[in-house]
C-alpha cells in the first residue's frame, strides 16, 4: 500500500513537471532586432496605490500600445525603493527589465554612507522622464505671524519654525536645509510618515509651515484651505498659475521630485533605443497626460540623456548638502 | 440635500452597473480579506485602475464595498483557523478561535457579522451626516494625540495577558522591539539590520503576524494530529448564525461603543483598522460584566474588534473626501480611484458634485448592509471549512501562508519572515507566551517613537506643558491614568474590606 | 522526586541573550537613533531577570510536589513533542531554498504532496485534488486576478 501510493505520488510529479514546463517554455536567445518579443517587466520600487505606482499603471497601456507586447508592473518594496533599485541594476540587461526611479530618493539611498549601498547611477541607463512635481512652500490662511514668503523668511531668522517633512534625506528636507543654508532661517523640520499626516498637521495648527509636493496639495489650494507661498521650480506650474516661483521671490532655492525610467547599464544601445522610442510616444500620449494632470501629475518627457543629466544635477545638490545632512 | 438632488442619487444608485459593481465588490472583497496576504489596501490598489472606464459612481461604490467587506471578511478565517485574514482581524481571533474549539463557531460567526454590519453601517451614517464636524475634529490629532494613542493602546496589553502578565509584558516589549527594526526616520539611520537591506524598511507586519497566528497554529496542530487530540467539525457547530435575541442584548452597548471608537480612530490619518480594532477590543472587555470569559471565547470580545474594524474604514474617508486627507492607507489608494473620476475632495465635492457624492455614501452604507445578508447566507458555506479533514487544512494553509507573504511586496524575504516567525511563535506559545502582545507592539512602537519625536519639536521648549495645553492630549491622558490606576485601587479597597472584615 | 528545572528559567536566559545581542547592536548607533531601542532594552532585561527569577522559584514549588498554573498553550517542551514542526520547518527551510530555483508552482505542488505525506494521507486522489485545487486557486486569483509575479524558476 505504502509502495503503491509514493509510486503514485512520483507519477503526478513528474506529469505536473512536464506540463508546466511545457507551458513555461521560453525562446532565449533575441537578438536586439526582434527586441521585444515577449512581456516586459516594470519594477516600481514603490508599494501598489502609491504616486509612482499610479503613475506606472496609468502608462502601462499605451506603453503595451507602443511596445506591441505586454508590460507587467510589478512592485519590489522596501528600503526607500532601494529593494526595487538593486534588483533592477542587477537584471539581465536585456531590455526585458526596466524600472521607474525617484529622484531625490534614490540618490539620497546611495549617498547616506549608513547605509553602504554599492551601486549608484553609473549602474543605470536613462530611458526617459516621465514626471515632474516640484515641492511648494505654504501656510495657513489664518496664520497671523507671517502672511507672504518674505515675512516667513524674516520671521524664521529670528525665530525657530517648524515644517512637515518625510524624512531624514527627502525632498521635503532638502527644502528646509536649503531655506536654511540659502537664507539663515531657523526651520526645523518635522518628519511625518507621509503627506497625509504632513497636511493634516498644518491645517490643525499643529505645524507652522507645510512643505509638500504640488500635486499633494491641489485640492487643499482649489479649496482655500492653505495659502501656498512658492513653488520650488524654474517655472511656475500649469496647476496654480497664480502663485510665484521662490526664485521670483528672491529666495533661490529648487527642489523637485521627479519620476523617469531606467534601464540596467549595460543595455544593448539598439534596444535601449527602441524603448526610449516607446517611452516617448506613450509619455506624450494626449490620453495619458489628460489622465495624469487629472490627479495632479505633472507629466514631462525628457529623453533619456537629458533625464540622466537631471539626475546628475539632483546628485550635485544632494552632495552639497551631505554636511548639513550629516553623511561626511 | 434637496429633493432634485435625491432623485438624482437614486438614478445612480439604481443604474444596472452599480448594482453589478456592489455585488461583485462584496463578494470579492470578503473572499479577498479572508486570505491571508491578499490586504484590503492592495485589492483595492489593483483594482482602482479597472474604475477608470466604469461610471464614478459605480466604480467608487466597488471600491468602497471591497474595503468594508475586506475587512469583514478577515474575521471568518481569524474565527474559524485562527488564521486573522488582515491585521485588523488578529484581536477578534483571541476569542473567536476560542469559540470554534467550544463548537460555537456558527454564534462567532453570526456575532462578527452582525457587529461588522452594524459598524460598517453606522460609520457610514457619520459620513454622511457628520463629515464636516468629524474632519474638523481629526485635525485635532497630531503627534502628541498620536504618542498618547499608541500608550493607552499598549495598556491594553495588560488585559490581553490572561495567564501570566509578566510574560504578557515580556511580549509587548519584544513587539516593540522588532518595531525598531529598519531605518530611523528621524535620523535615517539603519538600526538592528544586521546588514540586511531587506530589513531596512522594517519586519514586515503582515508576514510576521501570518507566521504569530497561522504557522504557530499550523505547528501546533501537526503537533496535535500525531497525538489526535482536539478536533471540531460543522455538525457539532451548527446552529443558528443571525445571533440570538439575548445575544444581540449582550453586545449591542460593546457595538455601539466600539463603532463610535472605530469611527474617531478612522478619521485620524496616522491610525488605521488594526489600531481601531483592538481599542475597540480592549473597550469592550474594559464594560463588560464577564471580564473573565476574554479570550476564552467571548462573543463580546468578537464584537468588540469586529464592530471597530468596520467603524474606521467609514471613519477614514470622512477626511479623505472632505480634505483629500487618507484616514488609512486603503483610503489614500481609494483617493486616486476619486481623482481619477475627476472628483477633487474638499467642499465641491459635496456641492457641485454632490449627487455623485452622495450616492458613493449611500452605496457605501448599502454595500455594508448587502455585506451582512452576504455573511449570514455566506456562513453555512464558510463553516464547511472546520468539515475539511485536518491533515488536508495543514497543508492548505500552509501554501496560503507562503503566497500570502510572498504578494504582499513580492519578496521572498518575506516568506523568511513569515516562517521564522512561524516556530518562533510557536515556541512563545509553548512556554505560556502569548503572541498578540507582539503583533500590538509592533504597531504601536513606531507610532509611539515616532510622534514622540514629532512632538518633541513641536513643542519646543516644555513638553509637558505642550501636552496640558492640548484638549485631547488631556483627556488621553486621564483615560491612560484611569486605565493604570483603577485596578491598583481597587486592589487596594478590597485589601482594606478583607482587613476590615478580619 | 522531581529533578528538572523550570522551563521558564530558560525561557528567560534565551531572552536575555536576545536582549544581549540587540544591545550591543546599538553600540553603533548614535543617540539619538539608540535611544528608544535602549529603553525598550533595558524594560526587557529587567522582564528576563524577573522571568528566570520566577522560574527558580516555580522550579522549588514544583520540586516541593506543587501544583504550578499553566496558561493555554503552555507545555514542558519536549523533543517527542517539537519532533514533528521542527520536521515541517525543516522541509519549509528546504522549499524556500528551492523555491526561487525551480519555480512556484512546481516546488509548491513537491511541497504539499510532502505534507499531505507526512500526515498519512495516502489516498492518491486526494493528492491530485489538493495540488490541482490549491494550484488552480492560487494561478486564477494571484496570478490572473491580481497579476502578482510569482517566483519563475527553470520550470515555469
Amino acid at each position: 500500500m505504502k509502495k503503491k501510493s509514493l509510486f503514485f505520488v512520483t507519477v503526478i510529479l513528474l506529469v505536473s513537471m512536464l506540463v508546466l514546463a511545457a507551458c513555461g517554455s521560453s525562446s532565449d536567445d533575441n537578438a536586439a532586432e526582434n527586441f521585444p518579443d515577449k512581456p516586459v517587466t516594470l519594477i516600481v520600487p514603490w508599494s501598489a496605490g502609491g504616486g509612482t505606482d499610479t503613475g506606472a499603471r496609468l502608462l502601462q497601456p499605451y506603453l503595451e500600445d507602443e511596445l506591441g507586447v505586454s508590460v507587467t508592473v510589478v512592485n519590489k518594496t522596501g528600503a526607500g525603493g532601494w529593494i526595487g533599485w538593486n534588483d533592477l541594476a542587477n537584471a539581465d540587461p536585456d531590455g526585458y527589465t526596466i524600472g521607474l526611479a525617484n529622484s531625490p530618493h534614490i540618490i539620497t539611498g546611495y549617498i547616506n554612507p549608513t547605509l553602504n549601498r554599492d551601486k549608484d547611477l553609473d549602474d543605470f541607463i536613462g530611458l526617459g522622464m516621465h514626471v515632474v512635481d516640484p515641492d511648494t512652500v505654504s501656510i495657513r490662511p489664518d496664520e497671523d505671524r507671517f502672511t507672504n514668503l518674505d515675512e516667513l523668511i524674516e520671521y524664521a531668522q529670528n525665530n525657530e519654525v517648524t515644517v512637515t517633512s518625510t524624512g531624514e534625506g527627502t525632498d521635503e528636507h532638502l527644502v528646509i536645509l536649503n531655506l536654511n543654508k540659502e537664507m539663515g532661517t531657523n526651520f526645523v523640520p518635522v518628519h511625518f510618515d507621509g503627506a497625509a499626516e504632513s497636511r493634516s498637521s498644518v491645517l490643525g495648527g499643529h505645524v507652522d509651515v507645510l512643505v509638500a509636493n504640488l500635486g499633494e496639495i491641489l485640492s487643499l489650494y482649489h479649496d482655500g484651505d492653505i495659502e501656498v507661498l512658492g513653488v520650488a521650480a524654474q517655472e511656475r506650474s500649469s496647476f496654480m498659475e497664480d502663485v510665484p516661483t521662490l526664485a521670483e521671490q528672491g529666495v533661490e532655492v529648487y527642489q523637485e521630485s521627479s519620476r523617469g525610467f531606467l534601464a540596467p547599464a549595460g543595455t544593448d544601445p539598439e534596444v535601449v533605443q527602441i524603448l526610449e522610442e516607446a517611452l516617448e510616444k506613450a509619455i506624450n500620449n494626449e490620453e495619458h497626460i489628460e489622465k495624469m494632470t487629472e490627479l495632479g501629475f505633472g507629466v514631462r518627457y525628457e529623453t533619456g540623456e537629458d533625464y540622466m543629466s537631471i539626475l546628475k544635477d539632483d546628485e550635485q545638490v544632494v552632495i552639497d548638502l551631505k554636511e548639513l545632512l550629516g553623511w561626511e | 440635500m434637496d429633493s432634485s438632488m435625491i432623485s438624482m442619487v437614486i438614478e445612480q444608485l439604481l443604474s444596472f452597473q452599480t448594482i453589478i459593481a456592489l455585488v461583485i465588490g462584496v463578494v470579492g472583497g470578503i473572499a479577498i480579506g479572508a486570505l491571508p496576504g491578499l490586504s484590503t489596501t492592495m485589492a483595492i490598489a489593483l483594482l482602482v485602475p479597472i474604475t477608470f472606464s466604469m461610471e464614478p459612481v459605480a466604480g467608487l461604490v466597488m471600491l468602497t464595498a471591497i474595503y468594508t467587506s475586506a475587512t469583514y471578511g478577515g474575521s471568518i478565517a481569524s474565527i474559524l483557523l485562527h488564521t486573522p485574514g488582515t491585521p485588523a482581524a488578529a484581536a477578534t481571533a483571541l476569542d473567536g478561535y476560542q469559540l470554534t474549539l467550544k463548537g460555537k463557531a456558527s454564534t462567532a460567526i453570526g456575532v462578527a457579522t452582525f457587529s461588522s454590519m452594524v459598524g460598517g453601517f453606522i460609520s457610514g451614517i457619520a459620513l454622511l451626516f457628520l463629515a464636516p464636524p468629524l474632519a474638523q475634529l481629526s485635525l485635532m490629532f497630531s503627534a502628541p494625540e498620536y504618542l498618547l494613542l499608541a500608550i493607552f493602546g499598549l495598556t491594553i496589553i495588560g488585559s490581553l495577558s490572561s495567564g501570566s502578565m509578566l510574560k504578557g509584558l515580556a511580549s509587548g516589549a519584544i513587539g516593540l522591539l522588532i518595531g525598531t527594526i529598519g531605518i530611523d526616520i528621524i535620523t535615517g539611520f539603519p538600526r538592528f539590520t544586521f546588514g540586511s537591506m531587506s530589513l531596512e524598511s522594517g519586519i514586515a507586519l503582515i508576514p510576521a503576524l501570518i507566521g504569530l497566528f497561522s504557522l504557530s497554529q499550523v505547528f501546533i496542530l501537526i503537533e496535535n494530529q500525531v497525538k489526535s487530540g482536539k478536533k471540531v467539525n460543522a455538525k457539532q457547530a451548527s446552529g443558528k448564525f443571525f445571533p440570538s435575541k439575548s445575544i444581540i442584548k449582550r453586545i449591542t452597548p460593546t457595538v455601539l461603543r466600539s463603532s463610535g471608537l472605530g469611527v474617531i480612530v478612522g478619521i485620524m490619518p496616522g491610525a488605521g483598522g488594526d489600531v481601531g480594532s483592538w481599542v475597540g477590543y480592549n473597550e469592550a472587555k474594559r464594560f463588560s460584566k464577564r471580564k473573565e470569559e476574554f479570550g476564552k471565547g467571548s462573543v463580546e470580545g468578537v464584537a468588540g474588534s469586529e464592530s471597530a474594524n468596520n467603524a474606521v474604514t467609514g471613519g477614514a474617508i470622512i477626511p479623505m473626501m472632505t480634505l483629500g486627507i487618507p484616514g488609512s492607507s486603503a483610503t489614500a489608494v481609494l483617493l486616486g480611484g476619486l481623482m481619477i473620476q475627476g472628483l477633487v475632495p474638499g467642499s465641491e465635492l459635496f456641492t457641485t458634485n454632490g449627487h455623485l457624492s452622495y450616492a458613493i455614501i449611500i452605496g457605501f452604507i448599502i454595500a455594508n448592509i448587502l455585506m451582512g445578508i452576504v455573511g449570514f447566507i455566506g456562513a453555512k458555506y464558510f463553516i464547511k471549512v472546520l468539515d475539511v479533514p485536518q491533515n488536508l487544512i495543514i497543508a492548505i494553509i500552509i501554501t496560503i501562508c507562503m503566497v500570502g507573504s510572498y504578494a504582499i511586496n513580492n519578496s521572498i524575504f518575506d516568506i523568511w519572515v513569515m516562517v521564522f516567525f512561524g516556530i518562533f511563535g510557536y515556541f512563545l506559545r509553548k512556554a505560556g507566551f502569548s503572541t498578540a502582545p507582539i503583533i500590538l507592539g509592533m504597531i504601536l512602537g513606531p507610532i509611539a517613537e515616532r510622534s514622540l519625536g514629532q512632538a518633541l519639536v513641536m513643542s519646543q521648549d516644555n513638553f509637558f506643558v505642550y501636552l496640558l495645553s492640548r484638549p485631547i492630549s488631556v483627556i488621553f491622558i486621564v483615560l491612560i491614568l484611569l486605565t493604570i490606576l483603577t485596578p491598583l485601587i481597587m486592589k487596594l479597597i478590597r485589601n482594606r474590606k478583607k482587613e476590615a472584615v478580619s | 522526586m522531581n529533578k528538572s528545572i523550570h522551563q521558564d528559567v530558560y525561557s528567560g536566559i534565551v531572552l536575555l541573550l536576545i536582549t544581549a545581542i540587540f544591545y550591543w547592536q546599538t553600540f553603533d548607533l548614535p543617540d539619538r537613533a539608540a535611544l528608544f531601542p535602549e529603553f525598550i532594552l533595558y524594560v526587557l532585561m529587567f522582564f528576563s531577570v524577573a522571568i528566570i527569577v520566577n522560574g527558580i522559584r516555580k522550579t522549588k514549588k514544583e520540586r516541593d510536589g506543587e501544583e504550578v498554573a499553566q496558561t493555554d498553550d503552555e507545555e514542558r517542551v519536549t523533543l517527542s513533542k517539537i519532533k514533528m514542526p521542527l520536521l515541517m520547518l525543516s522541509i519549509l527551510v528546504v522549499y524556500l531554498i528551492v523555491l526561487d530555483i525551480v519555480g512556484f508552482f512546481v516546488t509548491t505542488s513537491l511541497l504539499i504532496a510532502l505534507i499531505l505525506y507526512i500526515l498519512k494521507v495516502r489516498k492518491p486522489l486526494t493528492y491530485i485534488l489538493t495540488i490541482v485545487g490549491v494550484g488552480l486557486f492560487i494561478y486564477v486569483l494571484f496570478v490572473y486576478f491580481l497579476n502578482v509575479n510569482l517566483p519563475q524558476g527553470i520550470l515555469f
